[in-house]
């Protein structure tokens, strides 16, 4: 196993130590807490078993199977900041509901 | 019976000109409606005209969710005409008659001032190009041909108040107007108006760089 495997396993084993000891604290999901760990686990494997994605990266003419892996990365990055923007822009749209409900009823019970 | 006129003026910290803004527009309309922005310099509290009402947000949401709190309240009330102004002191109110008289004469459901059939005082050349690509923008995304599409003063009948509905909080609501227009086939004219800018209303308005957070919030929209 190579050093840069065995640091990337640490840190990794340690994410998913770390996750599953805090889980009641932190109040997370069911569903959340199943893709977190899906994601670490599936992490893990693929840096301790490199010859899985290095086929993949081959089949797809993509060069060495760390540049599919970042590729992968930055689109699962880009998705996921994308789908934040729209929790972000839902959340606002609730917030402004409320407040737009709240200062209208005030102002109708100021005039009562 | 006279058509019945309310005014709504969004404010955000406006507490050097809302007065002056209130009394001026005081004698043209029936109602004003001073939507408070959730301003932290006690903009709503020198308002003191028998014809104002304010409405006061909890927190500061942007001029868009404050004009559609202001249309939201005027829906409750069925005016005839309903008026948005700016509360930075850049419009002249005597310029009210001019934007009814087209909803009055029926002429219109949408009536838009346009500082560039008008006539702008003190206008900076950076915000008059970035207004113009403002314009551009307009026609090639939602096909609309305005010669001003980003200014605060509007009159609406109403068929308009009823079916406009701003989502945008922010500046891009502006634009989100002109959509609603098109999307609506609401009959809309342009009429001349005169904007007037000081070093106040330039401190407090729109900075040119909000053009890149107008694009951005109306592409999530689209998006979404």
């Amino acid at each position: 196993m190579l050093p840069s495997q065995v640091i990337l396993s640490a840190i990794i084993i340690l994410i998913i130590s770390r996750t599953l000891a805090t889980r009641r604290k932190k109040n997370l999901s069911k569903n959340f807490l199943f893709l977190w760990l899906c994601f670490w686990i599936g992490s893990l494997f693929l840096i301790l078993q490199t010859k899985v994605i290095s086929k993949f990266a081959e089949i797809l003419k993509i060069g060495r199977g760390v540049d599919l892996a970042i590729y992968l990365s930055i689109i699962l990055m880009f998705y996921l900041i994308f789908k934040l923007f729209i929790r972000i822009n839902e959340a606002e749209e609730k917030i402004t509901k409320l407040v737009r409900k709240q200062t209208i009823e005030e102002t109708k019970s100021k005039r009562v | 019976m006279r058509d019945k006129i309310y005014i709504i003026i969004p404010a955000y910290n406006e507490a050097r000109t809302i007065c002056k803004v209130v009394n001026d527009v005081e004698k043209y309309v029936d109602k004003i409606i001073v939507v408070d922005d959730g301003s932290n310099d006690g903009t709503a509290e020198p308002v003191k005209s028998k014809k104002a009402i304010v409405l006061k947000h909890l927190v500061n949401l942007g001029q868009g969710a404050a004009q559609e709190t202001g249309f939201e309240y005027a829906r409750m009330n069925s005016p005839d005409i309903v008026i948005t102004y700016d509360a930075d002191d850049q419009f002249v109110a005597s310029e009210i008659p001019s934007m009814t008289k087209p909803i009055l004469e029926n002429k219109a459901d949408v009536v838009l001032g346009s500082r560039f059939l008008g006539k702008t005082i003190n206008m900076p050349l950076s915000r008059r190009l970035v207004l113009k690509l403002g314009i551009i923008f307009t026609y090639f995304f939602s096909g609309m041909k305005l010669t001003d599409t980003h200014l605060g003063f509007r009159a609406l009948n109403k068929k308009a108040l009823s079916l406009i509905r701003l989502t945008q909080n922010g500046t891009a609501h502006a634009s989100e107007f002109i959509d609603e227009i098109r999307k609506h086939k609401l009959r809309f004219v342009e009429v001349p108006i005169t904007v007037k800018y000081s070093k106040y209303s330039l401190k407090k308005g729109q900075k040119n760089s909000n053009v890149f957070k107008i694009l951005f919030d109306l592409i999530i929209d689209i998006i979404k």
